[in-house]
């Protein structure tokens, strides 16, 4: 009789022990793989942001001078008075207004503006626009022969549009950039800036071009945003 | 004098011998029970203490990383800003077809005549509207020649063709 309970009570007791022991172990082994996966993303992370720390800061400066956060008629103005000067041609009636300043992230405004000039000439300004920072897009260009010379009538519309203003949560991967942007990225770089903006332009190599990572290596612990990390620069 | 081993129960009272034989193997299997018992529990819980010590070194590299990535948040802040700026450029980009109509219109300067007048252009979105005036036939036999070479534009649509003796051909073309 003793023998028959002691194996009752020892296979009961091993039931419940073990049950439980079972699950603590499955517990902790989840803890243990997502902390190796966030510790991953966090190695991966603090080696990527100490490489490109020189470089980014070159970069940052060169994308929000093609894209402020302001209205960047006045600079567009001023860019369009250099390359007149460059050039050789008249730049007269100026003028600001239209656009769709409070639609969408991107707002515009639409400068217009005639030029007098040489053909070749007024051809060379209309090309040089689109090269030069802030990023601004020609609209509605209208040339006609004046005597020796060509009058353009054009619109010009100016980009501008605020700032990010989250950041992912630490342990996030950092989002990179996929190679149709790394494109658009190099097209910022090689625009023009205006003559009193030095900055050193830094192109990154393709060693150092970031990839967009559709899905993040692992789901992040924190999800809550962290403070708005860009107010130093509004 | 030996001790002489004397059953004062009766008989049918002692246990058969195969009760006797059961109870002594669940006796044993018991035994074998709770030692296995013994030293898979040990086992299990040297496996959670293991787990549970390298939950907390990891965690402890991480609130390493953490402080350092922390330090860097700078730069994490313009890679950013980097990206937002590219990803709406890009929507501006690819929805202004007039710079790639101002581009065609470059190349096709360089490849025309030099005696050749641009008389009117307009740059559309959706085509270039050009008048071009060519100062005598072969010059505009050469102008054309240059367009139908030059493979910048999908379709032309010749919209007019006058002749004025002073001047030469006015040519009114619709380009695709």
């Amino acid at each position: 009789m003793i023998p028959l309970a002691s194996l009752v009570i020892l296979v009961i007791l091993s039931t419940f022990v073990f049950k439980d022991l079972y699950s603590r172990i499955s517990l902790e082994r989840l803890k243990l793989e997502r902390v190796r996966k966030d510790g991953t993303v966090l190695q991966q992370k603090q080696v990527f942001l100490q490489e490109v720390k020189e470089q980014v800061l070159s970069l940052s400066d060169s994308t929000l001078l093609a894209l402020p956060d302001t209205n960047s008629a006045l600079l567009e103005i001023s860019q369009l008075k250099n390359i007149a000067e460059g050039n050789a041609v008249a730049l007269e009636n100026l003028g600001v207004g239209g656009g769709d300043a409070a639609k969408g992230d991107i707002s515009n405004v639409i400068i217009t503006f005639d030029v007098l000039g040489k053909f070749d000439d007024v051809l060379n300004f209309l090309v040089e626009i689109q090269n030069t920072a802030p990023l601004a897009r020609l609209e509605n260009v209208k040339m006609a022969q004046a005597g020796d010379s060509t009058l353009v009538r054009a619109g010009l519309k100016v980009f501008w549009a605020e700032l990010p203003t989250t950041i992912p949560a630490i342990n996030e991967p950092v989002v990179q950039l996929a190679s149709d942007e790394q494109e658009i990225l190099n097209v910022l770089l090689q625009l023009a800036p205006p003559p009193f903006f030095a900055t050193t332009t830094f192109v990154p190599s393709t060693s150092q071009v970031v990839e967009t990572s559709e899905e993040p290596i692992s789901q992040p612990q924190v999800t809550s945003p962290r403070k708005n990390p860009f107010s130093p620069f509004e | 004098m030996p001790a002489l081993k004397i059953n004062l129960l009766p008989g049918d009272l002692s246990p058969k011998a195969s009760v006797l034989k059961l109870a002594n193997a669940l006796k044993k299997l018991s035994l074998l029970g709770f030692a296995l018992f013994l030293v898979g529990t040990l086992g299990a819980v040297a496996f959670f203490i293991y787990l549970t010590t390298e939950v907390e070194s990891l965690r402890t590299d991480q609130e390493q990383s953490k402080k350092t990535i922390s330090s860097l948040e700078q730069t994490e802040q313009r890679i950013i800003l980097v990206k937002d700026r590219v990803q709406k450029a890009e929507r501006i980009i690819k929805t202004a077809p007039t710079e790639k109509r101002l581009q065609a219109l470059t190349a096709l300067v360089a490849k025309f005549p030099k005696n050749v007048v641009f008389t009117s252009v307009e740059i559309l979105p959706e085509r270039l509207d050009l008048t071009l005036l060519a100062p005598d036939s072969s010059v505009l036999k050469e102008t054309m020649s240059a367009l139908a070479d030059s493979d910048l534009f999908k379709k032309v649509d010749m919209i007019s063709l006058g002749l004025n003796p002073k001047s030469g051909y006015l040519v009114s073309l619709q380009l695709f």
